[in-house]
């Protein structure tokens, strides 16, 4: 053992350089494993131990409409026999209302209760934080509205509820399991109980919900089950609106950008650790070449390969497990930012934890890995011949072939050098190549996302459709308020567009949308194979859903509501990240055969000229409101929406191009460091003798940065092309458990191109840094003196 | 006799240690033109030193060395790498060719240094290769390839393609054989009666004989110079005063 201590003490003072510089590199892979992992084993459960805290239940259903002939013991007995615990609490539900949010605003269902809502058993409300002096009339948002809404206590908070206007005063934040992100459709808000008299005296009717939290019995098939009661409930009363959710799409909705964050930082990873692999591959290679007289002499006094290789060994294992250490600990230093992000979208409060098993998986990992690149690497040492060794591994004959003679060559004479020093420097070339193009993959990767959710925010992706505004009425100003938006010049490509949520036979629900035409539709992307439904026996599917279930385009597919059932025609596949992946679309035709549209609310959707704003259409509602009155339901302001409720993804993509700016330069950084230092010394001599011709320091900088252009250009070039065409299908295949079948994400060509040539001069500038250690190397010392 | 340069109190230290080693000891020399210049000297008498602090490759600790009517010792690092370019010649002992370059390109680099004409410095570097007797079939060579002599040949090609003031010469022979060290020297006394002036520093007498004017360090000072006239081969009288002359120095 004393032998390979000494063999590593002597590694490591001869090669500290190269070992800084793998060091930075494996605390960089640490960091994003250890990042990742937190988010898996940390970020992602807290949302499941919050609702285990808060005796969430295993779900919820809600009932609205015409409340008038509910009997709470119409379901209990089917309750009973299917749940072991449930509560029912009766509340205020307004769908689509317009809150303001972050710079936009977005348009969740409201549920209103009073404070009894903190005094429940099941699916208890914590508060998270209150100002007891905030009197009046007061409400208590959900937490997320701290985290990514941008409220504070004692703000106003105004909502329209029932066609009143409300100005409330922040309390307080809550924290609840069920309607507490923007992403699971409702947030429950607690008002005073005076205002939640009032509301229910003039709201009862038209808003008044109950809600019921349950837990299954054991063995229960959950989906199934939930099937049956709704339409056990629906069919005892068609005027009844039935929804449910269940705990794990609960969870997954609150908890999905976090999982996209992994997700990232693993393809991240995976990248960086080719990086790895190459840089240290070259290195052990380097090691060999340079010290082949010390290797040599080792043998040649008795040290065995193996002697030699565990001493490397000992050295890389060293570095990767204080490098991963310390990644794991920056892993966690950078935690606080990164659950910023997360709980935004979260909406609990969370605190990073510490997890053994994060820095057990990172640190095995990569010292694992470190120590099997260095095993494959130092192979060759059980080749080499101690006499060889000690000449250097002279070659008596070499017959490489000049591919650059300078007596033919067009250019100057640094660029001609140069391009010699490419044709000879091959593998360190080779390593740049794969090491830029992978670069080159997750930048443009990152300036999509960037592009698609920063600069030009493109929704097609995230909603069924998009346009300028929804207008909802009731059914008695259906025609009125058509005739309204048609008679506005300003307003064009007038839509109804219904959602609803239909159930597949007894296993599965799906929120349906229900067009008048299919063709109107704005986002006609999201129909990735097949056509629109246009007939009343046709529907589109989800793709997600569509492939789970084995169906095809043309396949029958039973869906039921209520009592009604009918078979339909899957005319084309739908793609939607909303609702686990499981939606589709009919025309109304299609949907009067399962239920009367005729009870349900109007919502049209319209778009506005070219350059139009939130002003504009805010002032076709304030004209809207004008003539139709009470008859609206609500609106949806959809350029505010757009802003309110892109927020987190300009997060996510914004946090994922700044990480990978930093990752990249930081990669190329090293990546010439390592290269150009085990450069400078193998031609320490060539260089001498350049100098002694009469180059100057600046001249073979020059000519050493240019030569790794050529290399960095073309993979730049490349994989440019490449990360064009393979972007798309790769957020397909990430965010295909997300319900995105086929990625139409706009790529920025120019934006492209930037990166690349910002790549591009950068690694030079990095190279001319790094190459400036030949103004070290003197003439006359590396000639005569050595 | 015009000089191409003039040394004054010309010192060299090294440290080792913290202990001061002088090599050159305030050192006052003229090369001439067109001289075939011999320093000759024991082992570590400081004659590489003198020779490379001379054409602008190391620098003294003190004194003057101009060049040309230049004064170069106060020159910048890449201002004297520019001096040398366009000034100076080398032919090193371990010849020092650029190994990843066929013959031809080893020449070729250093001619297309002062910005001339591709095809200009192509033609004359072949033309010199053919001087020093190296065949256009080894031009594509890599140094590898070749033997020593004719690598130190190629040496010799590449020293004087920019036609320069003075060609340093360290030791050319030293590691060839004594039929490739002919050769080489053969080499340089055809291109000195053409008119190269050359410095060329060693300790065999064989090689000593070709110059026309002998320098002798000892212990870092010129300790004697010996005008031989030009070298005629066979010449024993010519032989006799410089085995006189290195007598007296002790050698």
């Amino acid at each position: 053992m004393n032998k390979i201590l000494i063999l590593t003490k002597s590694n490591l003072r001869k090669n500290r350089g190269t070992v800084a510089g793998l060091f930075i590199l494996v605390v960089i892979l640490s960091m994003l494993i250890s990042s990742a992992l937190l988010m898996f084993f940390d970020a992602y459960p807290s949302m499941e131990r919050t609702a285990k805290h808060l005796n969430s239940g295993d779900g919820y259903f809600f009932l609205t409409g015409d409340l008038s002939e509910y009997d709470d013991t119409k379901l209990e007995e089917l309750l009973s026999e299917n749940m072991t615990d449930w509560q029912s609490r009766r509340l205020l539900d307004y769908p689509d209302v317009s809150v303001h949010y972050g710079k936009g605003s977005v348009n969740p269902g409201l549920l209103i209760s009073d404070s009894e809502a903190f005094y429940t058993e099941k699916d208890k409300t914590e508060i998270v934080d209150e100002d007891p002096s905030v009197t009046g009339k007061t409400v208590y948002l959900p937490y997320q509205f701290y985290t990514g809404g941008g409220y504070q206590i004692g703000d106003d908070f105004s909502i329209i509820l029932g066609g009143r206007d409300h100005t409330f005063r922040v309390k307080g934040f809550h924290n609840t399991t069920w309607f507490g992100c923007s992403n699971q459709s409702y947030y429950e808000l607690i008002v005073d109980d005076d205002t939640y008299e009032a509301l229910m005296e003039a709201d009862k009717d038209t808003h008044e919900a109950v809600l019921t939290v349950f837990d299954f019995k054991e063995g229960v098939k959950s989906g199934e089950f939930m099937i049956k009661l709704s339409n056990t409930a629906l069919a005892s009363n068609p005027g009844l609106s039935f929804c449910f959710k269940l705990l794990d799409k609960a969870l997954f909705s609150r908890t999905f950008v976090s999982l996209i964050m992994a997700v990232s930082f693993l393809v991240m990873t995976t990248v960086l650790l080719g990086v790895v692999a190459l840089m240290l591959g070259s290195s052990i290679g380097n090691y060999i070449r340079e010290n082949m007289k010390m290797i040599g002499a080792l043998k040649a006094i008795g040290y065995v390969s193996m002697d030699i290789r565990a001493s490397l060994l000992f050295t890389f294992g060293l570095l990767a497990l204080t490098g991963s250490v310390i990644g794991v600990v920056l892993g966690y230093a950078s935690m606080p930012l990164m659950s910023k992000i997360v709980i935004s979208q979260m909406g609990i409060p969370y605190t990073p934890g510490f997890s053994p098993m994060v820095i057990l998986i990172t640190v095995c990992a990569v010292t694992a890995f470190i120590l099997l690149i260095t095993l494959l690497a130092t192979i060759r040492i059980r080749k080499v011949e101690p006499i060889l060794a000690l000449r250097e591994g002279l070659e008596s004959h070499n017959f490489r072939k000049n591919l650059v003679p300078l007596s033919k060559a067009p250019f100057g004479l640094n660029i001609s050098l140069s391009l010699k020093m490419l044709t000879t420097n091959l593998s360190q070339n080779v390593i740049i190549f794969f090491v830029t193009g992978l670069l080159v993959f997750v930048c443009v990767v990152s300036l999509m996302m960037f592009d698609n959710f920063n600069l030009h925010p493109n929704i097609g992706l995230l909603t069924i459709e998009y346009g300028a505004g929804v207008l909802s009425v009731d059914q008695d100003a259906k025609e009125e308020a058509l005739d309204f938006l048609e008679e506005r010049e300003d307003v064009s490509n007038i839509r109804r567009i219904l959602n609803l949520p239909l159930n597949y036979k007894d296993q599965d629900t799906l929120q349906i949308y229900i067009v008048d035409d299919g063709a109107k539709i704005n986002n006609q992307d999201i129909c990735y194979d097949g056509r629109f439904p246009k007939y009343d026996n046709e529907i589109a599917v989800s793709g997600r859903f569509a492939s789970e279930y084995g169906y095809v385009i043309g396949d029958e597919i039973e869906m039921v509501y209520g009592d009604e059932h009918y078979d339909y025609i899957i005319s084309g596949l739908i793609q939607t990240c909303n609702n686990f992946g499981r939606e589709g679309m009919m025309t109304e035709e299609g949907a009067e055969r399962l239920l009367d549209l005729e009870y349900l609310p109007v919502y049209y959707w319209f778009d506005l000229p070219e350059g139009s704003d939130k002003d504009d259409c805010e002032e076709v509602f304030t004209a809207a409101k004008a003539e139709l009155g009470e008859h609206i339901q609500s609106t949806i302001n959809v350029y505010t929406t757009m802003e309110g409720g892109m927020e987190l993804f300009k997060s996510v993509a914004g946090l994922m191009l700044g990480l990978m700016g930093v990752v990249s330069a930081a990669v190329i950084t090293l990546i010439f460091y390592l290269l150009l230092k085990s450069l400078l010394y193998r031609r320490r001599k060539e260089y001498g003798i350049y100098k002694a011709l009469g180059f100057t320091s600046f001249d073979l900088m020059i000519q050493t940065a240019l030569s790794f252009m050529p290399v960095m250009i073309l993979s730049v070039i490349i994989f440019s092309v490449v990360s064009y065409y393979l972007a798309n299908p790769y957020m397909s295949m990430m965010l295909f458990a997300f319900g995105l079948m086929k990625s139409t994400f706009t790529i920025p060509i120019s934006g492209v191109i930037l990166t690349g040539v910002i790549m591009v001069l950068f690694a030079f500038m990095m190279a001319l840094l790094m190459s400036s250690r030949i103004r070290k190397i003197e003439a006359y010392r590396m000639l005569v003196a050595e | 006799m015009k000089n191409i340069i003039e040394t004054r109190k010309l010192c060299k230290s090294f440290s080792n240690g913290g202990i001061q080693q002088h090599v050159l000891k305030n050192v006052d020399l003229e090369i001439y033109e067109k001289d075939f210049t011999i320093i000759m000297g024991a082992s570590g008498a400081g004659k590489s030193t003198l020779l490379y602090a001379l054409s602008g490759m190391d620098r003294p600790t003190l004194g003057e060395v101009v060049f040309c009517g230049e004064t170069i010792t106060n020159k910048s690092a890449d201002d004297l790498a520019r001096f040398r370019r366009d000034h100076c010649g080398f032919v090193f002992q371990q010849i020092y060719l650029v190994d990843s370059m066929s013959v031809l390109d080893n020449v070729l680099v250093a001619g297309l240094l002062n910005n001339k004409k591709l095809s200009e410095v192509t033609a004359k570097a072949k033309e010199i290769l053919k001087q020093v007797d190296i065949e256009e079939s080894m031009w594509d060579k890599f140094p590898t390839q070749i033997s020593g002599g004719e690598a130190q040949r190629v040496g010799i090609a590449r020293a004087l393609i920019n036609t320069p003031a003075l060609v340093f010469a360290d030791e050319p022979t030293g590691a060839l054989n004594s039929k490739t060290g002919r050769d080489v020297l053969d080499a340089l006394t055809r291109f000195n009666e053409m008119g190269q002036s050359i410095v060329m520093v060693t300790h065999d007498i064989v090689s000593a004989r070709r110059g026309n004017r002998i320098l002798y360090v000892k212990d870092g000072e010129i300790a004697g110079i010996c005008d031989l006239g030009r070298y005629v081969p066979n010449d024993t009288e010519r032989h006799q005063k410089l085995n006189e002359f290195l007598g007296k120095m002790g050698w």
